[in-house]
């Protein structure tokens, strides 16, 4: 499939030529991310260039006219996790950052009853009793938790992980000694927080990250239909079930979005998700940075034990002291790193430890051009509930009869679907009176037992999402113009994610803070200096929060101001 | 302050608590409802004539200075260490596999089935015991907070902690029957198939527990694995604890804060200053302490543990030794994996999860005559076949269920090792209900509670609090499965909370 590049002003294809190709720092890979990183080096007064092998940028955060009048968000379609501090520093509202809310979720069931959750509390509240009293009660009570839960995950990701782990090691005694890191004040702050967590609390912490979310769920709710909805965040993105254990983490992750201050809102930007990033690279270009399409990165140059810059894929040398990769490990330590650079013989485990990297992919996106809007059997009148979040999730057993599919190397027969209709929030996504469906699948394994995909095997998963559909909408077949049917192999090849896993690899312990995406590499700073990691795949994780990238281009500004640290940025002026 | 301790559960971790504390000179009683002793590691003639294991039977884990400490010798326990870990017979379409503890042997025999398997295998065993040694001191003993900062930046414990067993092992290893061997040692009880996160903690902690250099051997008791429990209970007797069996406990009595003793079913009480339940969680304090006496936070916690994992146990009495396909007699004294590759666990898993009966249950059978032939009448072979991954649930229950379990394991069996069902005499089965109700694992879990990581370490209740939480009654203290490090027959919940009672 083609993909029209979607302009953003001063962005370039090729090679750049500019002053013999010498820059302080060079950002490998134009998703929002590494956007993000070039932004802060930029603002910093650093010569900065990035280079993307594709024809566009935002990596999984784009925009494209599919079909003619039909706009969509391709990949990401929702926004909750952008940091506030990275709209705030970056200045993205004044870039054009404008996110519409969703303010409700529907769940329709089966025989047309329905679950639906609006901003409403009373409302809601009213929602749930029809399935559950008890339910209805226990879900404020969830909620604040899940909202102290959540935040302090986000305290514990908002340090890079070596130093929280220093500080929390300082504070419970003896196993701090090999973390050579000094510890800023406000890492301090957050050790001390975390470790003065009621006895009660921390151990829910801790089961958190290793619990399914059934099973969690199952501590507050009774309802089959409650838990379901709830699990949806559970899984988005992963390769599990909400009964596997560790979908719990999952949930949580989702839980430390908000918009304007508003906790765990979602939000639609518009123009589609693309113009998220647009906004970012109009951010990094205002403080200078160059941004160029078409540039693939073969390798990092190396010299004397430090990073001297990157070669491309066309042969040509650009140079620079400081290079960050916003790649997943696969290709950013197994791929553009010579294992023969790496100083102290480093090299090989990396590139060993990359190879085992989970990141399989599972979610497939269907984009549909719809003639009108979409009539639920349980709220066919338009309303309100075309305007947010509509999730075809009924029963938990639903849910984990789609990943038995999956997990046996089928895409599965009765998916899992989050959907939402652009168009009602956006009108310019698509001609006067006619809808774009966004719908985000699982699962979709990115290989097939039957063999790897290909166009029919596309179908038959584009079939199996609108006959789904179609349960719940009936009469939506009719109104389909346009169908684009996106899987893993789809999202490697498009967002260059290997795997196509939207978080560059999966949410779990053996994923997280000290270990992702590398023992050698979870500072940001990498075992060869000057060359830095700073994508999905580093502290804070996957989703549109640009969180790992501000933390990485902190941490390569803190280590230029001292050049004597391990990653100091060397060839690179100090601003 | 009354002085005397009761303890709850005639079980092997009862048992060694009662032992440990009459030893260090305390005035001990342990009351068992049952007539026998042992719990889920008793022998009973489930079959006449033969001595049964109801559960547990392989002493692999249980630790060995607490056995030299109690002189179980001298009070009757002969150990067998069986030449085999565990093997998986050949099928038409599989070959077999046989793990020894000897790392050469099994690289010798892997050479034939996968080349590439044999070459990975000494590494694999390697490195597993590396880790399992680095966590066999936390399993030891109580937890401590400085604990979790230590396990929280080690890669390998996370690793297990959240990754599958099924992708671990296929990191290094290829052949279907050799994958389910190991999926077979690792996931007895758990409930959860190979393909879960969280899988790779069941395999390090077996290690870890049958601790050595090499792959944990499975260890049995001449006569059964109520040999144990008697020598314990001898053990006990002999430093003077007072040991009742046909007594059931009916309430933990609390006095203002307090535990002040027992009462059995027949209404006698005993007064206690200390009580040691070894019960599961939910019995101890849903029925034995009462939820009104409970904060509603912690019956809230009480409520969502979670005790899936439950199995059926079949046992045959057999004719002669059965023809596993591929599998010389050796091979057969340690557990045999009636799998041909992992994804036959995890489909049994799956069943259970929508509470049915898996299509093809997956089996862990012994054939403790092949060690010890005092077990079954000359002439006969007793086989135990353990059904695991099976829901307590069961859609439709378990009376109608039962027929059909024993339709499909038969099945199983014949096509295992064809002409076994011309060998059977006699059969007995004992199923998830039976075990809750005739040995008191809630939910038929045989585990006291699931072992999943969820369920592990601090958030594991402890002897003396859960997760830093103090229990609801002074006096009173956790010794069974239910808590850390939790269930197998290692007699280290008993032994930490005999410890800790000590200590104070």
């Amino acid at each position: 499939m083609t993909v029209e590049p979607m302009a953003v002003d001063g962005v370039v294809s090729g090679t750049p030529s500019r002053g013999g190709g010498r820059f302080d720092a060079i950002v490998v890979g134009a998703g929002h991310n590494g956007l993000v990183a070039a932004a802060y080096l930029a603002r910093a007064g650093l010569d900065v260039v990035v280079l993307e092998s594709s024809p566009e940028i935002g990596g999984a955060t784009r925009s494209q006219e599919a079909f003619p009048g039909f706009r969509f968000s391709v990949f990401s379609y929702l926004v909750s996790l952008l940091r506030p501090e990275v709209i705030h520093e970056l200045d993205l509202v004044r870039h054009g950052l404008l996110l519409v809310p969703t303010a409700s979720t529907l769940n329709p069931l089966p025989g047309g009853d329905c679950l639906f959750r609006e901003a409403d509390p009373q409302r809601t509240y009213r929602h749930i009793a029809r399935h559950s009293r008890r339910d209805a009660e226990a879900l404020f009570e969830y909620k604040l938790e899940m909202r102290r839960m959540g935040h302090l995950m986000y305290r514990l990701q908002r340090a890079a992980p070596d130093e929280l782990a220093a500080a929390i090691g300082d504070r419970v005694a003896e196993s701090a000694e090999h973390l050579d890191v000094e510890v800023s004040a406000e890492v301090a702050d957050i050790a001390r927080y975390f470790l003065d967590l009621s006895p009660v609390r921390l151990r829910s912490f801790v089961q958190m990250l290793t619990m399914s979310s059934a099973d969690f769920l199952g501590q507050w709710f009774e309802s089959d239909v409650l838990k379901a909805a709830l699990s949806s965040s559970s899984i988005i993105g992963s390769m599990l079930s909400p009964r596997t254990p560790g979908s719990a983490y999952v949930l949580l992750h989702h839980y430390m979005g908000e918009i304007d201050g508003a906790y765990r809102e979602w939000g639609f930007q518009k123009g589609g998700t693309g113009a998220v990033a647009a906004t970012i690279a109009r951010a990094a270009r205002s403080h200078g940075a160059e941004i160029r399409t078409h540039s693939p990165v073969a390798r990092v140059l190396a010299r004397d034990g430090r990073t001297a810059g990157v070669v491309l894929a066309n042969g040509d040398e650009l140079r620079a002291g400081v290079v960050m990769s916003s790649a997943a490990p696969q290709i950013s330590l197994g791929r553009l790193l010579d294992p023969e650079d790496v100083p102290g013989g480093a090299g090989a485990g990396l590139v060993e430890r990359a190879a085992r990297w989970q990141s399989g992919g599972c979610a497939g996106k269907v984009n549909l051009a719809i003639s009108g809007l979409p009539r639920f059997e349980c709220m066919p009148e338009p309303g309100p509930h075309l305007s947010g979040g509509i999730t075809i999730a009924p029963g938990l057993d639903y849910v984990d009869r789609a990943y038995d599919d999956a997990k046996y190397g089928g895409f599965s027969e009765r998916p899992f679907i989050d959907m939402i209709i652009p168009s009602v929030l956006d009108p310019d996504m698509a001609p006067p009176g006619k809808h774009v469906l966004s719908c985000f699948v699982q699962y979709a394994p990115y290989e097939l037992a039957a063999g790897s995909w290909n166009e029919g095997q596309r179908e038959a998963f584009g079939d199996a999402v609108v006959r789904t559909l179609a349960e719940y909408a009936p009469g939506i077949e009719d109104q389909i113009l346009h169908r684009q049917v996106l899987v893993p192999p789809d999202i490697e090849a498009i967002a260059g994610i290997p795997g196509g896993n939207i978080f560059h690899g999966e949410l779990r312990l053996s994923q997280l803070f000290l270990l992702r995406p590398d023992p050698a590499a979870a500072s940001f700073r990498t075992p060869l200096p000057g060359y830095y990691v700073c994508g999905s795949s580093t502290q804070f994780g996957g989703g549109i929060s640009g969180g790992p990238a501000r933390l990485a281009a902190l941490r390569v500004l803190d280590d230029l101001r001292r050049p004597e640290t391990a990653g100091d940025g060397g060839g690179a002026e100090t601003p | 302050m009354n002085e005397r301790i009761a303890i709850v559960g005639g079980g092997h971790n009862g048992l060694v608590a009662a032992a440990l504390l009459a030893r260090s000179g305390r005035d001990v009683v342990l009351f068992e409802a049952r007539p026998e002793l042992g719990g889920l590691a008793s022998t009973r003639e489930l079959i006449p004539g033969h001595r049964v294991d109801a559960g547990s039977n392989d002493l692999g884990m249980f630790r060995r200075s607490v056995m030299e400490e109690l002189e179980l010798g001298a009070h009757g326990l002969e150990l067998i260490e069986a030449p085999a870990v565990a093997a998986v017979p050949a099928t038409a379409g599989s070959s077999a596999v046989v793990l020894w503890p000897e790392v050469g042997r099994t690289v010798e025999g892997l050479g034939g089935v996968s080349r590439r398997d044999a070459a990975a295998w000494p590494g694999f065993v390697f490195e597993l015991a590396e880790r399992a040694a680095a966590l066999e001191p936390l399993l030891s003993r109580p937890l401590e907070l400085g604990d979790m900062g230590r396990l929280l930046i080690a890669p390998e414990v996370l690793r297990a902690l959240s990754s599958s067993l099924d992708e671990s092992l296929r990191e290094r290893f290829e052949n279907p029957s050799l994958l389910a061997g190991l999926c077979g040692v690792a996931l007895p009880a758990t409930g959860l198939g190979p393909r879960a996160n969280g899988t790779g903690w069941p395999l390090l902690f077996h290690c870890a527990l049958g601790g050595s250099d090499r792959l944990a051997p499975v260890v049995r008791a001449q006569g059964g694995a109520g040999a144990l429990a008697s020598a314990l209970a001898a053990s006990a007797a002999a430093s003077g604890a007072e040991i009742r069996t046909g007594a059931s406990v009916s309430r933990i009595l609390v006095d203002s804060g307090r535990v002040a003793g027992v009462r059995l079913t027949d209404g006698e009480r005993i007064e206690a200053g200390a009580v040691i339940s070894t019960a599961t969680p939910s019995v101890t304090f849903l029925d034995l302490i009462g939820a009104p006496l409970l904060e509603p936070g912690f019956v809230r916690r009480l409520l969502n543990v979670k005790y899936r994992g439950a199995a059926a146990r079949l046992a045959l009495s057999l004719d002669g030794l059965p023809a596993f396909r591929g599998l010389e007699r050796p091979a057969l004294t340690g557990r045999i994996v009636l799998a041909e590759q992992p994804d036959d666990i995890e489909r049994a898993a799956d069943a259970a999860k929508y509470r049915r009966l898996p299509d093809r249950p997956w089996i862990e059978a012994a054939l403790p005559t092949a060690l010890d032939p005092s077990l079954a009448p000359a002439g006969r072979h007793l086989l135990l076949a353990t059904v695991h991954h099976l829901p307590f649930d069961l859609e439709g229950g378990w009376d109608a269920g039962r027929p059909q379990l024993l339709a499909r394991v038969a099945d199983e069996l014949e096509r295992w090792a064809p002409g076994i069902g011309g060998l059977v005499r006699e059969h007995a089965l004992l199923l998830p209900t039976d075990f809750e109700a005739d040995y008191g694992a809630t939910a038929g879990g045989l585990h006291h509670g699931e072992m999943n990581p969820s369920q592990s370490l601090w958030l594991r209740p402890s002897a003396s609090a859960w997760t830093g939480e103090p229990l609801p009654a002074s006096g009173l203290w956790l010794g069974g499965a239910g808590c850390h490090p939790g269930g197998g027959l290692t007699g280290l919940p008993g032994t930490i909370a005999a410890v800790s009672l000590l200590r104070g």
